[in-house]
């Protein structure tokens, strides 16, 4: 069965082939989202609201558009920035140290193996993080990565130039 | 596309996509490997490229999530209510299917365009009379000779 039979199944309620697609692409956009925010409860948040837009709009996708991952890489990119600019913009306090406190747990996950790494991706602005995260660890081509930040090519390759370029000064002289 | 690429251009792909030609948009791999034969100063980038993409590799954050909870709790929401997207979305993707974002927004910036002209077609009233103002600027002054 093709990704696009099984996004048929899931618009006709097929709880198997639903499961098939989640099993396959949830912890992908999980790494997706964990690397884009750094937090880990953001990520699942998330992962879960995408599922449920593609357990609701199934019917909606065009897989001669786009491949499946891009579509919903899209929709995971939109909502993790969504909710990253809004918690931006939020100046409550109480808030702050809650998501801070949240956050804990995943900083010292990553304080591990790719702990460096990491925190060098976190510090870079937003739109070169995504372009960086979409491209190197997501395997989607760069008319994809494109796609999914609504940029053009051209726009991607500029924002992939900066960020590697932030980060090797980052990471220079570190033990990575 | 195997045709030879310029130096700059060769450059600014391993600037922004690395050493690893995995990652090279497709249509430009065999150029590379040509620009790479013909430029070999470019192999000096290239190293520097692959040192931060050694870098780079990381391992994959550990997954905290249950499937099977995912899968019960969004399952359990009915299906066909209304869907998840706008009005205004819906007739966007009706009216042009297109991937390209800029499009969406010319399409969304000539809607109020196209009600106001339809607004001004209906008017049907005759419109101001710009003669009586008109005769009032051209009209000869007391005591002028319009003959000069």
């Amino acid at each position: 069965m093709t990704e696009a039979e099984l996004v048929a199944a899931v618009a006709r309620g097929d709880r198997q082939a639903f499961t098939h697609l989640a099993t396959a692409h949830a912890p992908k956009l999980e790494a997706y989202v964990l690397r884009l925010s750094g937090s880990a409860s953001l990520a699942q948040d998330v992962v879960q609201e995408v599922l449920l837009k593609l357990w609701l709009n199934a019917a909606r996708f065009d897989a001669s558009r786009s491949r499946l991952t891009t579509w919903l890489h899209r929709m995971a990119h939109n909502l993790c920035i969504d909710v990253m600019r809004d918690t931006t913009r939020r100046q409550d306090m109480s808030v702050r140290l809650a998501d801070e406190r949240d956050n804990m747990t995943h900083e010292q996950d990553m304080s591990g193996t790719d702990g460096v790494v990491g925190q060098a991706l976190l510090a870079l602005p937003e739109r070169q993080r995504s372009a960086l995260v979409l491209t190197y660890y997501q395997e989607l081509s760069n008319r994809e990565v494109a796609d999914v930040m609504s940029i053009s090519v051209r726009a991607l390759e500029s924002l992939l130039v900066r960020a590697r370029a932030a980060l090797r000064d980052k990471l220079e002289g570190s033990d990575v | 596309m195997s045709s030879l690429i310029s130096r700059r251009r060769a450059r600014r792909i391993i600037a922004a996509y690395g050493a690893d030609s995995k990652r090279w948009p497709q249509a430009y791999r065999e150029s590379m490997r040509l620009a790479l034969e013909r430029y070999p100063e470019l192999l000096t980038e290239l190293e520097q490229a692959a040192s931060l993409d050694a870098k780079l590799i990381v391992a994959t954050p550990v997954s905290e999530l249950s499937i099977e909870q995912l899968v019960n709790t969004v399952t359990a929401t009915p299906q066909g209510g209304a869907p998840q997207v706008g009005l205004l979305e819906q007739l966007l993707d009706a009216i042009q299917p297109s991937t390209h974002p800029w499009w969406r927004t010319a399409v969304l910036a000539a809607i109020p365009l196209c009600i106001g002209l339809y607004l001004g077609a209906l008017d049907t009233s005759d419109g101001i009379d710009w003669s009586s103002s008109e005769q009032y600027v051209f009209a000869q002054l007391p005591g002028e000779n319009v003959d000069g």
